[in-house]
């Protein structure tokens, strides 16, 4: 036992004695929590109007303001021509350009179904399609405001039957993507600490000549496995802790579910990011290597993991590959247990299969680590 | 100068040739990117799971269900039995969405004027809930005009797309990558490959030949230059034929300001590798001063104009978000200089700044 | 019982034989010096002595156990202290210390008195809390040393100790090395200095992979008729190719 115990010390010696690492340590959760949470935001706010109306008729002027006081809009400027609307595009002063045309009002009324142009900028396609959604549901409402007064003035009392929707929003009453958003940057936090740490600190040693001084003493490679697993699992649950308290105190993050099941689930996530990291360092020689390695799983698990982009939108290829992303059943499950109270019950398999990933890796690392120390 | 500036140069590409699992990571981890980001990462939302929980069983209650599934918006995902089933159906995340058609649907249709249908969402993720709650009202407004017997709406949108008509997500993010690469490339890299040579103590060996600091800097991440350019270039020419990203404006434009952005990128690593004394620290400082903001603060994914003030301000003094500009303007729009000329200034006044502190920080920590 | 026994010891790198077929013995108490030159395979040897390397062919007994059968058996009762310095930087010295003395899995209480012994031996109590990273190359040495000898190892390796230190300290640490023995430790070193050659009770001189002269200082300057071990070094480089 005494070799595990004094391994871990000096871990924490280690990490504890460089300032710049401590400040990282404890700092990076709160900067990634923070930027993050306010940053990564698929709400788009703000776009920039450029209005051409040349029908200057009552109508017109009544659209033109409708789109201005809908809120998603700033009124960039009023170009007088077709062309200057093109230019304020070209030149990145205006997102969007709303141009009705001249007649506009009387083809409406003589039923010719007149268009109103919408030039869009399209270099982002995600912004330039929400935008555009939002002129043509605002034009939409327009249209169909005039139809029912249409009907209502031909035939008064045959106005037509409409189907509405109630609608409720469970959990998220309010509809803040932050509440979503935590959760993933709780799991990359958790992935970068642990994965990345772990798989440089032993090729550390290696590069710095101390791992060759551990190998002549009698430690055996399971306690030094241990002494290099339990230190950074521990820094891993102390993140998890001073994220979840900050995503409480400051952004209000519920916490339905089971504070056991989020333990439990961390556990075993930790033990695929620790054992990944632990792998690379078996594998690689020097912490540049390990740093790529690394680098590169952790870019695949962020993206592929349902963080940004939900899994539910990727092609079936690409929800195939998810599978075998581990951070992917961790991430559903903080986020169901913390936003929805999901229990054991409705998260079995997303358990069952971090279950798996966690052995099943950290086996296969245990194996590689004795046929190469041992 | 040029003296002994090769032989440095040469030892940092014989390390690089070593060890060719590392150059073929830099080389294909780009590519990677652009696949997942090109092929995998789609915004549209279609085919949202659905529960339906129908208690009128009538030919028009399983009409309006028909047209939920039929769309290209929904797909049902279970039909429930009651209504305390829906809970356990969002917990299980076996659906996002459960439409709710009551027990006198089809009379009600008939009798009143207007007729509800419930709508119940999983909020949790607020971007799908929205947008699965603007496709169900859409659908049951189609519904109404239809049997209304209205078919032509009295206006119309004529929508035109400029730089991107098919919508492609590429397009977007083929330059942004460009531009997250090259400061992955020039900042991560060197500042680690400087702090390497501290960590194992073989600068103190290099600087006591008659090397000048700033030799030895240029020479440790001249190579570094190549294999950012040699990357950009690949993702560049994987955009333009593999998803065929347009190329508008002047290559030679863009590969000056490419070189003007690699100078900014490097000068932040050389910046990092003089507080940091190990990788660790140096590649962690990277990642949170370099790599994080240029993803996050640049516009490169996430719109600028949607985030908070303070963090509004914060992006100006990225490096990735004026190159982003500069990078879009030239391959989609063909942007010239006399447009993008403010970003270049405000690069090269960072890169200066940048350049000159580290210089005097890594002369005072080594004299 | 021999301290240390090779037999045809042999350990190849592919194509390449680093180690060929050497046998020796090494007498309890014996200061053993280990020679030859750059790329010769003295390191390769002394990384199979310690049990860090498998040898190819061939074994050797340290302290009666095998190093093929029993590795691990070997570093409980041998100490190693390598040509690089390679203790924590980051840490102090006293940690330095009770870190190996964990490491070696001696108990809190013999932990803390090897400790004070160790501190008191060297002249590294003014040092102990300072860090090792601020410490001058001589002390760092002196310090490795002290953390090789914690758990009182009858057999020492030492691989180049003396390297970059100045005279001065490098004859304080053959002292060192002279009252280790004294007290019946085996020590087994490498070095480049070859007037730290003629400390040693016998050496052995190695070349291309094999021992190619091995007796004590005086036998050997005898034997090639030459007034230096340097000079016997020399020739025998350039004899044997």
């Amino acid at each position: 036992m005494r070799p595990i115990f004094v391994l871990i010390r000096k871990e924490f010696q280690q990490i504890l004695r460089d300032r710049a690492m401590i400040g990282i340590i404890l700092i990076m959760p709160l900067v990634q929590l923070f930027l993050l949470s306010y940053a990564v935001t698929t709400d788009v706010k703000h776009i920039k109007l450029a209005l051409l109306d040349q029908d200057r008729s009552r109508l017109s002027r009544q659209i033109g303001a409708t789109l201005v006081h809908s809120g998603y809009f700033d009124l960039e400027s009023r170009p007088a021509t077709r062309l200057q609307a093109g230019e304020a595009i070209q030149e990145g002063r205006a997102d969007l350009a709303v141009i009705i045309p001249l007649h506009f009002a009387r083809d409406l009324e003589t039923g010719r179904s007149p268009a109103v142009q919408v030039i869009v900028d399209g270099q982002n396609s995600n912004t330039s399609a929400i935008a555009l959604g939002y002129v043509t549901r605002i034009l939409q409402e327009v249209s169909s405001d005039i139809l029912i007064a249409g009907l209502a003035a031909a035939a008064p009392g045959a106005a037509p039957r409409f189907i509405e929707a109630q609608t409720r929003v469970f959990y998220n009453p309010e509809m803040e993507s932050i509440p979503y958003m935590i959760p993933g940057v709780i799991s990359v936090l958790l992935t970068v600490a642990t994965m990345l740490l772990t798989g440089m600190g032993l090729v550390r040693e290696k590069e710095i000549g101390t791992f060759e001084q551990l190998m002549v003493t009698p430690i055996r490679p399971g306690q030094l496995l241990i002494g290099k697993l339990v230190p950074f699992a521990l820094l891993g649950f102390l993140m998890l802790i001073l994220a979840l308290t900050v995503a409480r105190v400051w952004f209000g993050l519920p916490f339905e579910g089971s504070p056991g099941l989020v333990a439990l689930a961390t556990l075993l996530f930790l033990l695929t990011t620790l054992g990944i990291g632990l792998f690379i360092s078996t594998v690689t020689s020097t912490q540049q290597q390990a740093l790529f390695i690394a680098w590169f799983v952790m870019v695949f698990s962020m993206l592929m993991s349902g963080f940004f982009y939900p899994i539910d939108n990727m092609p079936e290829w690409a929800q195939r590959i998810t599978l075998l992303n581990p951070m992917r059943y961790y991430l559903a499950i903080l986020r169901s247990v913390l936003l929805k109270g999901s229990g054991l019950v409705h998260l079995w398999p997303d358990f069952a299969a971090l279950a798996v990933f966690g052995v099943g890796i950290l086996s296969l690392t245990v194996a590689r680590f004795r046929a190469r120390v041992g | 100068m040029r003296f002994n500036l090769l032989p440095i140069i040469r030892k940092e590409f014989i390390h690089i040739r070593r060890d060719p699992r590392s150059l073929a990571i830099v080389i294909l981890l780009p590519i990677m990117q652009l696949l997942l980001f090109g092929f995998a990462i789609d915004m549209d939302v279609k085919n949202v799971p659905i529960g339906v929980l129908d208690y009128d069983r009538t030919p028009a209650s399983r009409d309006l269900v028909r047209r939920f599934t039929g769309s290209d918006y929904f797909i049902q995902a279970a039909a429930l039995q009651r209504r305390d089933q829906v809970e356990d159906l969002f917990k299980a995340r076996q659906a996002k969405a459960v439409i709710v058609i009551p027990p006198d649907y089809a009379a009600s249709l008939q009798r009143d004027p207007s007729t509800a249908v419930q709508i119940l969402v999983d909020g949790s993720d607020s971007n799908t809930g929205a947008i699965i709650l603007n496709a169900a009202q859409r659908l049951l407004t189609e519904a109404s005009l239809e049997r209304a017997g209205i078919t032509d709406p009295p206006l119309q949108v004529a929508p035109a797309i400029w730089y991107n008509p098919e919508q492609e997500s590429s397009h977007f993010i083929v330059p942004g990558l460009v531009a997250v690469l090259m400061m992955m490339i020039c900042a991560l890299l060197t500042s680690i490959t400087i702090t390497r040579e501290k960590e194992t103590g073989t600068l103190e060996q290099i600087l006591t030949a008659p090397v000048h600091p700033s030799q030895l800097i240029i020479g440790k991440v001249l190579p570094y230059v190549g294999i950012a350019m040699v990357d950009a270039a690949l993702v560049i020419l994987v955009g333009i034929f593999g998803f065929g990203v347009p190329f508008v404006g002047s290559a030679a434009l863009l590969a000056f300001f490419l070189l003007l952005y690699v100078v900014t990128s490097l000068s932040l690593g050389i910046l990092i590798s003089t507080v940091a004394r190990t990788q660790q620290v140096s590649m962690m400082l990277a990642a949170m001063l370099t790599l994080l903001p240029s993803v996050i603060l640049s516009g490169f994914v996430f719109p600028l104009a949607s985030m908070p003030d303070v963090l509004q301000a914060v992006s100006r003094i990225i490096p990735a978000r004026y190159f982003l500009v500069i990078i879009r303007g030239i391959m989609l729009k063909g942007n010239g200089f006399a447009v993008l000329w403010p970003q270049a200034l405000f690069l090269v006044l960072l890169s200066v700044v940048l350049l000159a502190v580290s210089v005097k920080r890594f002369k005072t920590r080594l004299a | 019982m021999s301290a240390i026994k090779a037999e045809n010891l042999t350990r190849r790198f592919g194509k390449f034989t680093a180690v060929d077929a050497i046998s020796f013995e090494v007498e309890q108490g014996e200061v053993f010096g280990f020679l030859g030159a750059n790329g010769a395979g003295k390191t390769t040897a002394i990384r199979m002595l310690t049990g860090l390397l498998m040898p190819s062919g061939g074994d050797a007994w340290v302290a009666g156990r095998s190093v093929r059968a029993n590795p691990r058996a070997i570093k409980q009762v041998i100490g190693y202290m390598s040509q690089r310095f390679s203790l924590y930087e980051e840490l102090r010295v006293e940690e330095n210390l009770d870190f190996f003395a964990g490491a070696y899995n001696l108990d809190r209480e013999t932990s803390r008195r090897r400790k004070e012994e160790i501190l008191e031996q060297f002249g590294l109590e003014g040092v102990r809390r300072r860090f090792t990273r601020s410490l001058p190359l001589g002390w760092k040495q002196r310090l490795a040393l002290g953390s090789a000898l914690l758990h009182h190892p009858r057999i020492l390796f030492l691989d180049e100790p003396t390297g970059g230190v100045d005279p001065l300290a490098r004859r304080t640490f053959w002292d060192t090395i002279h009252d280790l023995a004294a007290g019946g430790a085996t020590v087994f070193v490498t070095t480049h200095y070859m007037d730290e050659a003629e400390y040693c009770h016998r050496i052995s001189i190695m070349n291309k992979g094999e021992i190619v002269a091995l007796g004590s200082p005086l036998e050997l300057k005898r034997q090639y008729g030459k007034d230096t071990i340097q000079e016997v070094f020399v020739q025998l480089i350039k004899s044997t190719g």
